[in-house]
């Protein structure tokens, strides 16, 4: 039954009483039985609190009337670096393998008062750090087109519990592309939003000035419908905005234009020879399908993008190294158990047996550009390119650009194992997404064809910063002019 | 106390209190240069960055949240009340408020250090410049004051410490001093005129002992008439205004006996030990820190414009200095009586209260005499504060109305004072002035009485005095005195005196 | 090559500042992959940026008319101490326990 589901056909039956929270939730539990652990998509599944929620959703629908919550009766998976109150959050880390976090966060808080329900936790790269969910301390997700392929990361239990179709939606979180990227691996839609449009409060951090937390859906409506909620500003994130949001999935509904008489502009630098001939062929296809929907193409440069990777690298590392240091086995989390250890021993033996490998390089890193006498050349310098990589985006925005047409990934989803031995190789697969973190636009992907192997492929688009009415328009003037929608993986 | 012993570098000054022949030596040879940094914490209600309160006193980890004990994906979000609080201070010492300054991380481990960084402001603090002056007259030049948050509490066992972090999060303002100052009495004299400042402001309760207010002192020593500044030391864990003068002395002393024996300063932080009275390098090999700062991500700029500014002027109280000078002119105050009055906003406040209780029946200076010399003796040897002293406003106003109107004489006034001051204030000086009838005798008559016996028991020193020994007037408004057991009115005593004298010489 | 000499000593450096112990195996594979990340980033250093002198990126943030969002100062209800105690690794009443602390 669920394979059929979206956030809004739940909707419409929740309304028309022919569905209840609960039916929904054990629908999709035992689905989630049979199938999560040949995935390894969900962490600490636990029965009883998701059907607790599911109740929960109930009453609020017996209080406040169906109607009036908009996403009534939806169940959502939620990536464990998001606080869930009473719930266990890992980060996929063993060094809050058993921290339950003592509050929510306030996207859980949108969505419960929205009608919605927590359905469970998700398995993800160790602290947002990876592109292949193969970092996990506890295992790796896989893809649920072909097992032995990666599902993209860190978001990779969003987007294959999604694919998986055990549940509607999934939160996620992207920092460098980690919605966006498994989001196109698995074959399902990934949007991030513009940073500060989604409170970042109980998200644990990785990168600051980067992170968002953001939808994965089957299609770009659902997308919407929960984009409606999750946005706005929060008094508890400093950094959120205030500014005109919501009302996505109505502007959907109302939208006879699509892509008709919008300028899509293709940036040559994601096009060059670096590109996986098979996405190349994909995102040609793509590109001819937004022709006929009606766009104009029109060619881009974004002449400092090839630096995005190494400035991302700097910033987010650096930000990460501060962000990381709470973790001490002090006053919650993994402690060594070690005896009679000094206060230094203490510290140090607990991040080390408590970190996995690329969440300590990546705090190296983050500490040695931010140490005497690299600041400047480093972490400064990354946030000055990082302004010239906006100014290019606006540039090309403004130069009469609705949107920006990308590959989301330059290759196709890869083998587990595959990149593990080279740091930079892993690095690079993000180089299509990290600049939209970098200059804060919304981006989506979308799924646009697949490899001969079957495997998703999925095509990026960016707006303006706060326009994700056009991001969300245009991906779904795109969707319904084709049906790689449709498709589901055969698990 | 050994002088050091010529070759033997191994001698040093090794007791305080020192020897003030040697302590002036080496201030002939060496000129001390001093920078203050004062931690004040703010008193809000709530921390910087969350909702917890700051009461002092609240059984560990009480008052701590999500944000403060640094959970996974908590941010913190500004206290208005503490831009307020800052601004104001800034204003008081004539700062240049910065319109735009940025919230910092600076990165450490420690225990008491729940996120692993302080959110601070580093080089771009919220206001710079400014100044303070001393009651020597001059002017100590502030460099820089910025908003930070305080760290928790750590509380050593014998194999393990304790981690409070009731006090993490609680905001607070740096305040650090150009090394301006040259002795230790303008230092700790600078330090004096802070606290009451920032408690004249509300806005701090400067409470040394609570660590509401906490000192630290960087000194170097160089020559005097060398140019180049010397090398450094901090000290730490300043608790009394005393042991900060001692403290710094000390160092003094001991940074000279170095550079006498030829050898270097080195740069260290060090603590004071007030028992010893010396001052000791801090045990931990001092390396010095990467705080590796960064602008906090989770903040954006902190803009104070013109508007929020004229806001907080015009909140701000009467500051000490303009109180003094409305003392000095309203009050015809001296300029010295007026600083030592409003060095303490309480005790300022306490010195009014009196001048109100006793409503013009004796001038605001003799007031004020009373409460800087004899009230403040008490209050001092007794360890009173100005707020809820045992003898109040209203009991001194009470007495010294007594004298103006002339129902007791001052000295009588004084020693019913240490009366009070030693067994309490009993039924009030009034009632106790009854009680052990103490009432000064103004008749005229009886007074003409008294002096009169007195002059003729007395007729040796009588032709003494009228052979010209004016001085014996004094021995007979003494024995005057001695037979009234003090309880004439003095000025009577005088003039009647005098007259019975001219009186007799006529004869 | 990074131009910067990442040798041993500099990882180990590093290492002591963000609290991580390595193994001599975990040093030496440290070295060689921060000094592969290392030189990639170094690419930064050939961005000739004219942003001007006066353009910060940390004052660049927001907008110059709003500042860092504030709130009142009243007093919000703490997390009962059970709460914020129940998963101290070590404790003694309600303080969090660690090794002497040696000053």
């Amino acid at each position: 039954m669920t394979v059929n589901l979206t956030v809004k056909s739940i909707v419409q039956q929740i309304r028309a009483g022919s569905l209840t929270p609960t039916a929904v939730a054990e629908a999709y539990l035992q689905r989630t039985k049979t199938i999560a652990q040949k995935l390894n998509t969900h962490l600490h599944l636990d029965e009883a609190a998701a059907l607790t929620e599911a109740k929960g959703s109930a009453q609020r629908i017996k209080e406040i009337g169906a109607d009036r919550l908009p996403l009534a009766g939806v169940p959502i998976l939620i990536k464990d670096n998001i606080c869930v109150r009473g719930s266990k959050t890992t980060c996929g880390s063993k060094i809050l393998e058993n921290y339950v976090a003592t509050y929510d966060a306030t996207v859980i808080k949108r969505l419960r008062d929205a009608g919605a329900f927590v359905l469970g936790k998700l398995n993800m790269d160790e602290f947002a750090m990876g592109s292949s969910n193969e970092n996990s301390a506890f295992g790796p997700v896989r893809n649920p087109w072909n097992l032995d392929y990666v599902p993209g990361g860190s978001s990779g239990g969003s987007a294959a519990a999604v694919a998986a179709r055990l549940a509607p939606v999934a939160l996620g979180s992207d920092t460098g592309g980690s919605i966006r990227q498994p989001a196109s691996f698995c074959g399902i839609v990934g949007l991030k939003p513009t940073y500060g449009t989604v409170s970042r409060f109980g998200l644990v951090a990785f990168g600051s000035s980067l992170d968002q937390i953001g939808p994965l859906t089957c299609n770009v409506e659902d997308a919407a419908m929960v984009m409606d909620v999750l946005t706005g500003q929060d008094a508890n994130d400093s950094t959120s905005v205030q500014h005109p949001h919501g009302g996505f999935a109505k502007a959907l509904a109302n939208d006879s234009e699509g892509l008709k008489g919008k300028t899509v502009g293709i940036p040559e630098e994601f096009f060059d020879s670096g590109l996986d001939p098979e996405v190349g062929a994909c995102l040609e296809r793509a590109i001819a399908d937004v022709q006929k929907a009606g766009a104009k193409i029109k060619r881009v440069r974004l002449p400092n993008i090839s630096y995005s990777v190494a400035a991302y690298y700097v910033i987010a590392t650096a930000e990460a190294s501060a962000n990381l240091a709470r973790f001490d086995g002090i006053r919650y989390g993994y402690r060594t158990k070690e005896n009679g250890v000094s206060l230094k021993e203490l510290y140090r033996k607990t991040r080390s047996e408590g970190f996995g490998q690329e969440v300590k390089q990546r705090i190296m890193l983050g500490t040695f550009v931010l140490s005497s006498g690299y600041y400047d050349a480093f972490y400064a310098k990354a946030n000055k390119v990082r302004e010239l990589i906006s100014r290019d985006f606006a540039a090309a925005f403004d130069s009469g650009v609705d949107l920006l047409l990308t590959p989301t990934s330059p290759t196709p989803p890869f083998k587990l194992g595959e990149k593990l031995s080279d740091p930079l190789a892993m690095y690079l697969s993000d180089i299509c997404t990290i600049g939209v973190n970098l200059a804060g636009l919304p981006g989506i992907s979308v799924p646009c064809g697949r490899t001969k192997s079957g495997l998703p492929v999925g095509m990026q688009l960016i707006a303006p910063k706060f326009n994700e009415q056009t991001l969300l328009t245009g991906a779904h003037a795109y969707e319904r002019a084709t049906e790689w929608h449709k498709d589901q993986p055969a698990i | 106390m050994n002088a050091p012993q010529n070759g033997t570098k191994t001698s040093r000054p090794s007791e305080a209190p020192v020897n003030k022949s040697q302590e002036s030596t080496v201030l002939d040879r060496y000129e001390p240069v001093i920078g203050l940094e004062v931690h004040c914490q703010l008193k809000t209600k709530t921390k910087l960055f969350c909702g917890c309160s700051t009461s002092f006193g609240a059984m560990p980890n009480h008052n701590t949240c999500p944000i403060c004990l640094g959970h996974p994906g908590v941010l913190p979000v500004l206290n208005r009340e503490v831009v307020n609080f800052a601004i104001r201070f800034a204003l008081a010492v004539e700062a240049n408020i910065h319109e735009t300054s940025v919230f910092a991380r600076k990165q450490y481990f420690y225990p008491d250090l729940p996120k692993g960084y302080q959110i601070t402001q580093f080089d771009l603090p919220y206001c710079t410049g400014g100044k303070m002056m001393l009651a020597s007259g001059k002017a100590v030049r502030l460099m820089r004051a910025h908003i930070e948050e305080d760290a928790g509490k750590n509380v050593h066992g014998d194999e393990s410490s304790y981690v409070d972090l009731n006090r993490a999060g609680v905001p607070l303002i740096e305040i650090v001093s150009e090394a301006d100052i040259r002795n230790p009495e303008d230092a700790a004299d600078y330090l004096k005129r802070l606290r009451s400042l920032v408690r004249s402001l509300d806005i701090c309760d400067g409470n040394l002992e609570e660590g509401s207010f906490r000192c630290d002192a960087n000194i170097s020593i160089r020559p005097r008439g060398q140019e180049k500044f010397g090398t450094r030391c901090e000290i730490k864990n300043l608790n009394s205004f005393r042991n900060i003068e001692r403290a710094i002395k000390y160092e003094i002393l001991r940074q000279a006996d170095l550079l006498d024996h030829g050898e270097k300063v080195l740069q260290q932080t060090m603590l004071f030990d007030a028992a010893s009275g010396k001052t000791q390098a801090m045990r931990s090999k001092e390396e010095s820190h990467d705080y590796r700062y960064f602008p906090e991500p989770d903040l954006l700029p902190l803009r104070i414009n013109a508007v929020r500014v004229e806001e907080q002027r015009k909140v701000l109280p009467e500051l000490p200095e303009a109180m003094a000078s409305r003392f000095q002119e309203q009050h015809g105050l001296s300029p010295y009586d007026a600083a030592v009055l409003t060095s303490d906003k309480d005790l300022a406040n306490f010195y009014e209260a009196v001048v109100k209780r006793v409503a013009g029946a004796v001038t605001e200076k003799i007031v004020a005499n009373w409460v800087t010399s004899e009230y403040l003796r008490e209050a001092n040897n007794r360890s009173w504060d100005f707020i809820n002293p045992p003898i109040t406003s209203n009991h001194l106003g009470e007495l010294i109305e007594l004298i103006g109107k002339g129902v007791i004489s001052g000295r009588i006034a004084k020693t019913l004072f240490e009366e009070m001051a030693e067994k309490g204030p009993g039924n009030g000086p009034k009632a106790l002035v009854q009680e052990q009838g103490l009432v000064q005798v103004s008749d005229t008559s009886e007074i003409r009485n008294v002096i009169n016996k007195v002059l003729d028991d007395n007729p040796g020193q009588l032709t003494e005095y009228l052979g010209g020994r004016d001085k014996l007037f004094g021995f007979f408004v003494g024995q005057t005195m001695k037979v009234s057991g003090g309880k004439m009115n003095p000025q009577l005593v005088n003039d009647v005196l005098k007259e019975l004298l001219d009186a007799r010489r006529k004869v | 090559m990074s131009r910067i000499q990442v040798d041993r000593e500099l990882v180990r450096k590093v290492a002591d500042l963000a609290q991580l112990s390595l193994s001599d195996s975990e040093i030496g594979l440290y070295q060689e992959r921060l000094s592969k990340v290392l030189s990639y980033v170094e690419q930064l250093d050939s961005v000739h940026e004219s942003l001007g002198q006066d353009w910060r990126p940390d004052t660049a943030r927001g907008t110059l008319e709003s500042s860092t969002p504030e709130r009142p100062d009243v007093v919000v209800v703490s997390l009962p101490v059970e709460e914020a105690m129940r998963q101290a690794p070590a404790r003694i009443g309600t303080a969090f326990q660690v090794p002497r602390i040696i000053e």
